[in-house]
């Protein structure tokens, strides 16, 4: 007898940081959280065989989120440019550091494509192969979008970093 | 006072992590999650394999439902068939009789009409019309004639009621007797364990239909009374 699995309190508290990562917003988290459950436990009690029911729920909660979301243009299409160029290089942003007050902006900055990828790439611990093939983009997409999120990192590291010597230099 | 630039410094990676940490469901909020998920799964948690036992007994039920309908639609199909090759004979043959065409032999014998009666490609059985339709008026063969029944070359026998020299058309019957082919004439029953043939009233007359030694018997009697 197969028994539909449902969420415990630490699993939902996990999927709904990852709606929480593409929305960026309490309530629409929550929100999109609920209609995925719903969804999911639906689906389970006409075919309870599902061997991942983590990952079916996180693309559950990606497609309801693009689905709510879509008409207010938040998960927004690419811009062709980034496909002229690829910088495939190996990439770690561990040696990216930032300041917590940038960081918070930054994820504000960021697409919710991006997030999504960060997420299952940085929370998640999936290889770079993995993280393409479960967010469905070419390896040379994703290893685009994070060698841009660097150069964005330092950017900004910069302009904090210039804008504190001035504040230095005037004390 | 001046924050350091690097005072709460992280790597990209971890300020994610640590972003998405500090995002939290409150208790309540958990709450009404797993209650969502009670309800929708709730008791029926183990109910898999008895829906799955429903649908089958559905599939099942549909399935003989299905059958019980085809078989009720070709058995009243056929039944309208047979009923419409009963109509289609009786029709003929009352028409027949209505006419009461002029008799083209006198005989009074199966034996005498047998020897009129030379050309037909059955043999003139003398059947027990009295005990058959009879009833309680014994029938006197004053005669016959040639016709034919669906395209069939058939004897036609005229009957009277008794012994009366005055005969009205109330009192006079007629016996077909024609090679029976099924496949013209339809399913036609023999005489049922009484002894009794499949009896239509049709335009005011009752029809009997029989068969036996491979030829058809339709017997169309006096009016209905009544």
């Amino acid at each position: 007898m197969t028994k539909v699995f449902t969420f415990n309190r630490d699993q939902l508290q996990d999927l709904y940081r990852y709606a929480y990562a593409l929305s960026l917003h309490a309530d629409d988290a929550y929100d999109v959280l609920q209609t995925a459950i719903e969804k999911y436990l639906n689906n389970q009690k006409k075919s309870p065989d599902v061997i991942a029911p983590l990952a079916m729920m996180r693309t559950l909660i990606r497609n309801v989120y693009i689905d709510s979301y879509r008409y207010k243009q938040r998960w927004q299409s690419e811009p062709y440019e980034e496909m002229s160029r690829y910088d495939i290089s190996p990439i770690s942003l561990e040696n990216c550091i930032i300041s917590k007050d940038l960081a918070d902006k930054l994820w504000q900055s960021l697409l919710p494509k991006d997030r999504d990828l960060l997420y299952h790439w940085v929370i998640l611990g999936h290889s770079t192969d993995e993280v393409c093939a479960l967010c469905d983009i070419s390896r040379g997409s994703f290893l685009s979008r994070m060698h841009r999120l660097r150069k964005k990192c330092n950017e900004d590291n910069a302009i904090t970093l210039s804008s504190a010597d001035k504040n230095k230099g005037i004390l | 006072m001046n924050k350091m630039p690097f005072e709460d410094k992280e790597s990209l990676p971890r300020a994610f992590e640590r972003h998405l940490l500090e995002q939290e469901l409150d208790s309540n909020k958990l709450d009404d999650l797993l209650l969502l998920q009670e309800s929708i799964v709730g008791h029926d948690e183990n109910i898999q394999p008895k829906m799955k036992v429903a649908l089958y007994a559905k599939l099942l039920a549909g399935m003989a439902v299905f059958c019980l309908a085809l078989t009720g639609v070709i058995f009243t199909a056929q039944w309208n068939v047979q009923n419409n090759n009963f109509k289609a004979i009786a029709g003929e043959v009352v028409k027949n009789h209505l006419k009461l065409k002029p008799l083209e032999t006198q005989a009074t014998s199966i034996d005498a009409a047998r020897e009129y009666f030379n050309a037909l490609d059955f043999y003139l059985i003398n059947t027990k019309v009295n005990e058959i339709v009879g009833g309680a008026n014994s029938l006197q063969l004053i005669g016959g004639r040639y016709c034919s029944i669906q395209g069939v070359t058939a004897a036609q026998l005229r009957y009277r009621q008794g012994a009366k020299s005055q005969t009205t058309q109330h009192d006079l019957s007629t016996l077909y007797e024609v090679a029976y082919i099924p496949e013209k004439h339809g399913d036609i029953p023999a005489l049922n364990k009484n002894g009794a043939p499949k009896v239509i009233a049709y335009k005011g007359f009752n029809v009997s239909f029989w068969q036996k030694g491979g030829v058809l018997f339709v017997f169309v009697a006096g009016a209905v009374e009544g």
